[in-house]
């Protein structure tokens, strides 16, 4: 992840850039979209009078629940609700085929006529629900065509890219600014359950493009081997940047595990980067001082967070393919799970989920993958992290299906259905499928997944991005103190929900720019003073515009 | 140059040259096998193993095929790609050789000369992408597996290919035919065909690879993942988890290593058209070559 990629909302790097530019994105979105503009947002400059946003109504919570107290941490449960409550009274469709474009990270779905947990969807929807699945390397192509041909589902996921935005702006898509306005939204009570910043995420020039795809506010989450670091010297996590680049480099060079090959970090940018970032404390994105912008790359701190990365690679506290390993999360990961890694950061449910691969190493490590708070540099401030408003994507609704009234309320009807909260009845069927089917009742009560079903592929491909985030699993304590103490110590970017033409058109570059510049000063094939050369490059290729342009916008705030 | 220079090929080989190539020939041939190796291995690793240390996984297993074959995803889309290979390439022979053989009619026909240019036109201007999907859409084809077929049928390069080797064929045999009685039909299907097995075998093979290799078109034109051809398929596998999950909130489920799950699913796409390849290699020199050498 380099500094210039991340998203304005969803703090990470979505997909490529290139594609939808290298498709010309916006000329064929521009012919294609002619006539097709809802009643929604004018194009792209033009601001709506506002509405108020729609009411946020909080989740239900059920017995055994554990509250956060810091907002945007997802409540969390130890086990199952055992009473399931139903949110939805009547079936939402009207029995006609509903489509939807879908983000997919996975295999795809087992086709519907031998697909049980699809079928029984189907029958609680209401509707013949048909969805065509993308994966993210893929999704500017087909999206671009599919806009290009006119005929967009009634849902597409959309993330905030470029080509994505252009679509929006251009008025492909249904604005729900006024159809979900203030209480109105209580029609739909699930979707009031929608934090009031992860609607203004997905609101652009005043307009509010769909439901957004939720994700917590903070996802990450740092893990150590306890074990190896007792076993090199370190009795307690690392106090300050110095001593965690010691503890490194004793987990490379310290053969911790006796006969293994082992590695303090694995993957640059990646995690390494993740982790230099928060203790030297760089800016998510752009800071916003005394009315001036401030891009991440331009401050001391990231200066010092790349000379202690170079510093580390010197030493040798990172894997030598640790630069090709960054754009390889399976490789990356495969260390892990082999236990070769001293150090790594990934979402914090996917260490705690028993059934997830990280969870099933944490279990067998027993504690000694224990999760950490990087601390501060100097050992006295803490560590900053890099917060969003909690939204990867938006579940639009197409502009030309939305100018039938009735139509868009079904679709609303059937987002509402699947955004079934945490302890509903519509949650649980699309997370468990139906008992006997999928699933089991353990002594406990709690759901026992039945052996050889396809449903965690199916669950992938087919409810991505509709359901609400859940964390329930037994360390569901641990993790929300953890996720509570990173979210305080995390900072929004100041241009959060900011659109720049240029960052749209030029990120890739920059984004290039930064592996010229930076991957090659940390393993020391470029000298730690070419930073300057690089900041005087990514200003003069985009970089002072994309200020200009967010500045702008700042001012008008 | 004297009388005692023979060729090179004439020449008795020099023992050091020889190993130097052998071990030249070696190396590069060690380059090439130590990939797929390694996949195939790999594809056998266990869930614990380590697949990213050796050739050698640490662990052997069965697990990675058995979940790929769990949903019944891949085997269906193996099937779809075998139909849409076999039906294809069956379609792609049969117009690229008639449309081959009626543009080696320059002289006799009228007309035949523009309409070879407008072929060979194809090879320089592509409509590009999304004017292509917008002829497939207005065709109806979207969705459905001769969406996969119908664009592609007949490729220039093949077809000029064909044609060059029809081009060579003696003249006189035709011209007996034609005193015997045959039309061009029977020309074409009695004389023509069966003396050009050589460049037939060597562009069917063409056409089976590129068949089987469809992703792009599928990836267009396809909505529906129960269609999906195998590539499209293996494409969801190896980007699974690519894009790092800690960023879109996806859930990463206790699937074998993944790294094992994608070397699966490579070798259970690219077994089946290896196979073929033995059997067409007698012809596939002589075919391209024969073809493309003449003009």
């Amino acid at each position: 992840m380099s500094s210039q990629s991340n998203s304005p909302r969803a703090g990470g790097v979505p997909m490529s850039r290139r594609a939808a530019l290298g498709l010309g994105f916006g000329a064929v979105a521009g012919v294609a979209l002619t006539g097709c503009a809802s009643g929604g947002a004018g194009p792209s400059g033009t601001r709506k009078a506002a509405v108020p946003p729609p009411t946020y109504v909080a989740p239900p919570v059920y017995p055994g629940a554990i509250v956060p107290e810091v907002p945007g941490v997802p409540t969390a449960y130890a086990s199952m609700p055992k009473k399931l409550t139903r949110t939805v009274a009547a079936v939402p469709g009207r029995g006609g085929a509903v489509r939807h474009f879908h983000l997919t990270w996975g295999p795809p779905a087992t086709p519907l006529a031998e697909n049980r947990w699809w079928q029984g969807l189907n029958e609680r929807l209401g509707v013949d629900f048909k969805v065509t699945e993308v994966s993210a390397g893929s999704y500017d192509a087909k999206f671009a065509t599919m806009l290009a041909g006119g005929d967009l589902p009634e849902v597409v996921q959309l993330t905030f890219t470029a080509g994505c935005m252009k679509a929006v702006k251009q008025g492909a898509f249904a604005d729900l600014s006024e159809t979900l306005s203030g209480d109105k939204v209580l029609e739909y009570a699930n979707l009031a359950n929608v934090r009031t910043e992860q609607w203004q995420a997905c609101t652009i020039n005043g307009g509010l493009w769909g439901v957004p795809i939720d994700v917590p506010v903070e996802l990450l989450e740092f893990r150590y081997r306890k074990d190896w670091a007792e076993k090199v010297g370190f009795s307690k996590p690392p106090a300050d940047a110095a001593e965690t680049a010691e503890l490194l480099v004793a987990m490379t060079k310290g053969n911790p595990e006796s006969g293994k090959k082992t590695w303090g970090l694995t993957a640059f940018p990646g995690m390494a980067l993740d982790l230099a970032y928060g203790m030297f404390g760089v800016p998510n994105n752009w800071r916003y001082e005394g009315g001036a912008l401030t891009h991440a790359i331009e401050t001391p701190q990231f200066e010092a967070a790349i000379a202690w990365l170079t510093a580390l690679w010197k030493k040798g506290g990172m894997h030598p393919d640790a630069l090709a390993l960054g754009g390889q999360t399976d490789r990356y990961r495969a260390f892990v799970v082999q236990g070769q890694v001293g150090m790594a950061v990934d979402s914090a449910a996917n260490f705690h989920r028993p059934n997830s691969q990280y969870g099933a190493v944490v279990a067998k490590l027993d504690g000694a993958f224990a999760a950490f708070v990087p601390p501060g540099h100097d050992g006295s401030s803490k560590a900053v992290f890099r917060k969003t408003a909690g939204v990867y994507g938006i579940n639009a609704i197409s502009a030309e299906v939305a100018k039938d009234k009735e139509r868009l309320a079904e679709i609303l009807r059937l987002l509402n259905w699947r955004r079934g909260p945490v302890g509903s009845e519509e949650w649980y069927y699309q997370g468990w499928g139906a008992e006997g089917e999928y699933f089991t009742r353990g002594d406990d009560g709690d759901p026992v997944a039945v052996e050889g079903t396809n449903l965690d592929a199916d669950k992938g491909a087919i409810a991505y991005g509709l359901t609400p985030q859940s964390w329930i699993f037994p360390t569901a304590k641990e993790c929300v103190e953890t996720n509570s103490q990173m979210v305080r110590q995390s900072v929004a970017s100041a241009v959060e929900g900011l659109q720049s033409d240029t960052q749209d058109a030029r990120g890739a570059q920059l984004d290039q720019l930064f592996a010229t510049y930076i991957n090659q000063i940390v393993v020391g094939s470029r000298p730690l003073s070419d930073i300057k050369t690089y900041r005087q490059a990514w200003r003069s290729q985009g970089g002072d515009q994309i200020r200009r342009e967010f500045q702008e916008q700042l001012k008008r705030r | 140059m004297t009388s005692s220079h023979q060729p090179v090929w004439v020449e008795r080989p020099n023992r050091v040259v020889t190993t130097i190539k052998g071990i030249l020939i070696g190396a590069i041939l060690l380059v090439m096998i130590y990939p797929l190796a390694y996949v195939i291995l790999n594809s056998f690793a266990g869930p614990e193993a380590t697949t990213t240390a050796g050739l050698i996984p640490s662990e052997w297993s069965l697990s990675s095929y058995s979940t790929i074959f769990k949903g019944g995803i891949v085997q269906r889309s193996l099937i779809v790609s075998i139909l849409i290979t076999l039906v294809g390439t069956a379609l792609s022979l049969v117009v690229t050789s008639t449309l081959a053989y009626a543009l080696t009619k320059t002289r006799q026909v009228p007309g035949i000369r523009p309409a070879l240019y407008l072929v060979l036109l194809t090879m320089i201007f592509s409509a590009g992408i999304i004017p292509n999907y917008l002829v497939v859409k207005a065709f109806g084809l979207l969705d459905s597996y001769w969406s996969l077929i119908v664009p592609v049928l007949a490729s220039a390069f093949n077809v000029v290919v064909m044609r060059n080797f029809f081009m060579q064929l003696p003249r006189e045999l035709f011209e007996a035919a034609r005193i015997d009685g045959a039309g061009e039909l029977s020309i074409f299907i009695k004389i023509v065909l069966p003396l050009s097995k050589a460049v037939l075998a060597v562009i069917g093979l063409f056409y089976a690879v590129s068949y089987w290799n469809s992703f792009f078109n599928a990836l267009l034109y396809l909505n529906d993942s129960s269609k999906w051809p195998i590539q499209l398929v293996l494409n969801s596998y190896v980007l699974q988890g690519a894009s790092m999950s800690s960023m879109n909130g996806a859930e990463m489920y206790n699937l074998p290593s993944s790294q094992s799950v994608q070397m699966a699913v490579l070798v259970t796409a690219t077994v089946p058209i290896l196979i073929v390849y033995p059997f067409l290699q007698k012809y596939f020199t002589k075919g391209v070559l024969t073809g493309a050498i003449k003009g």
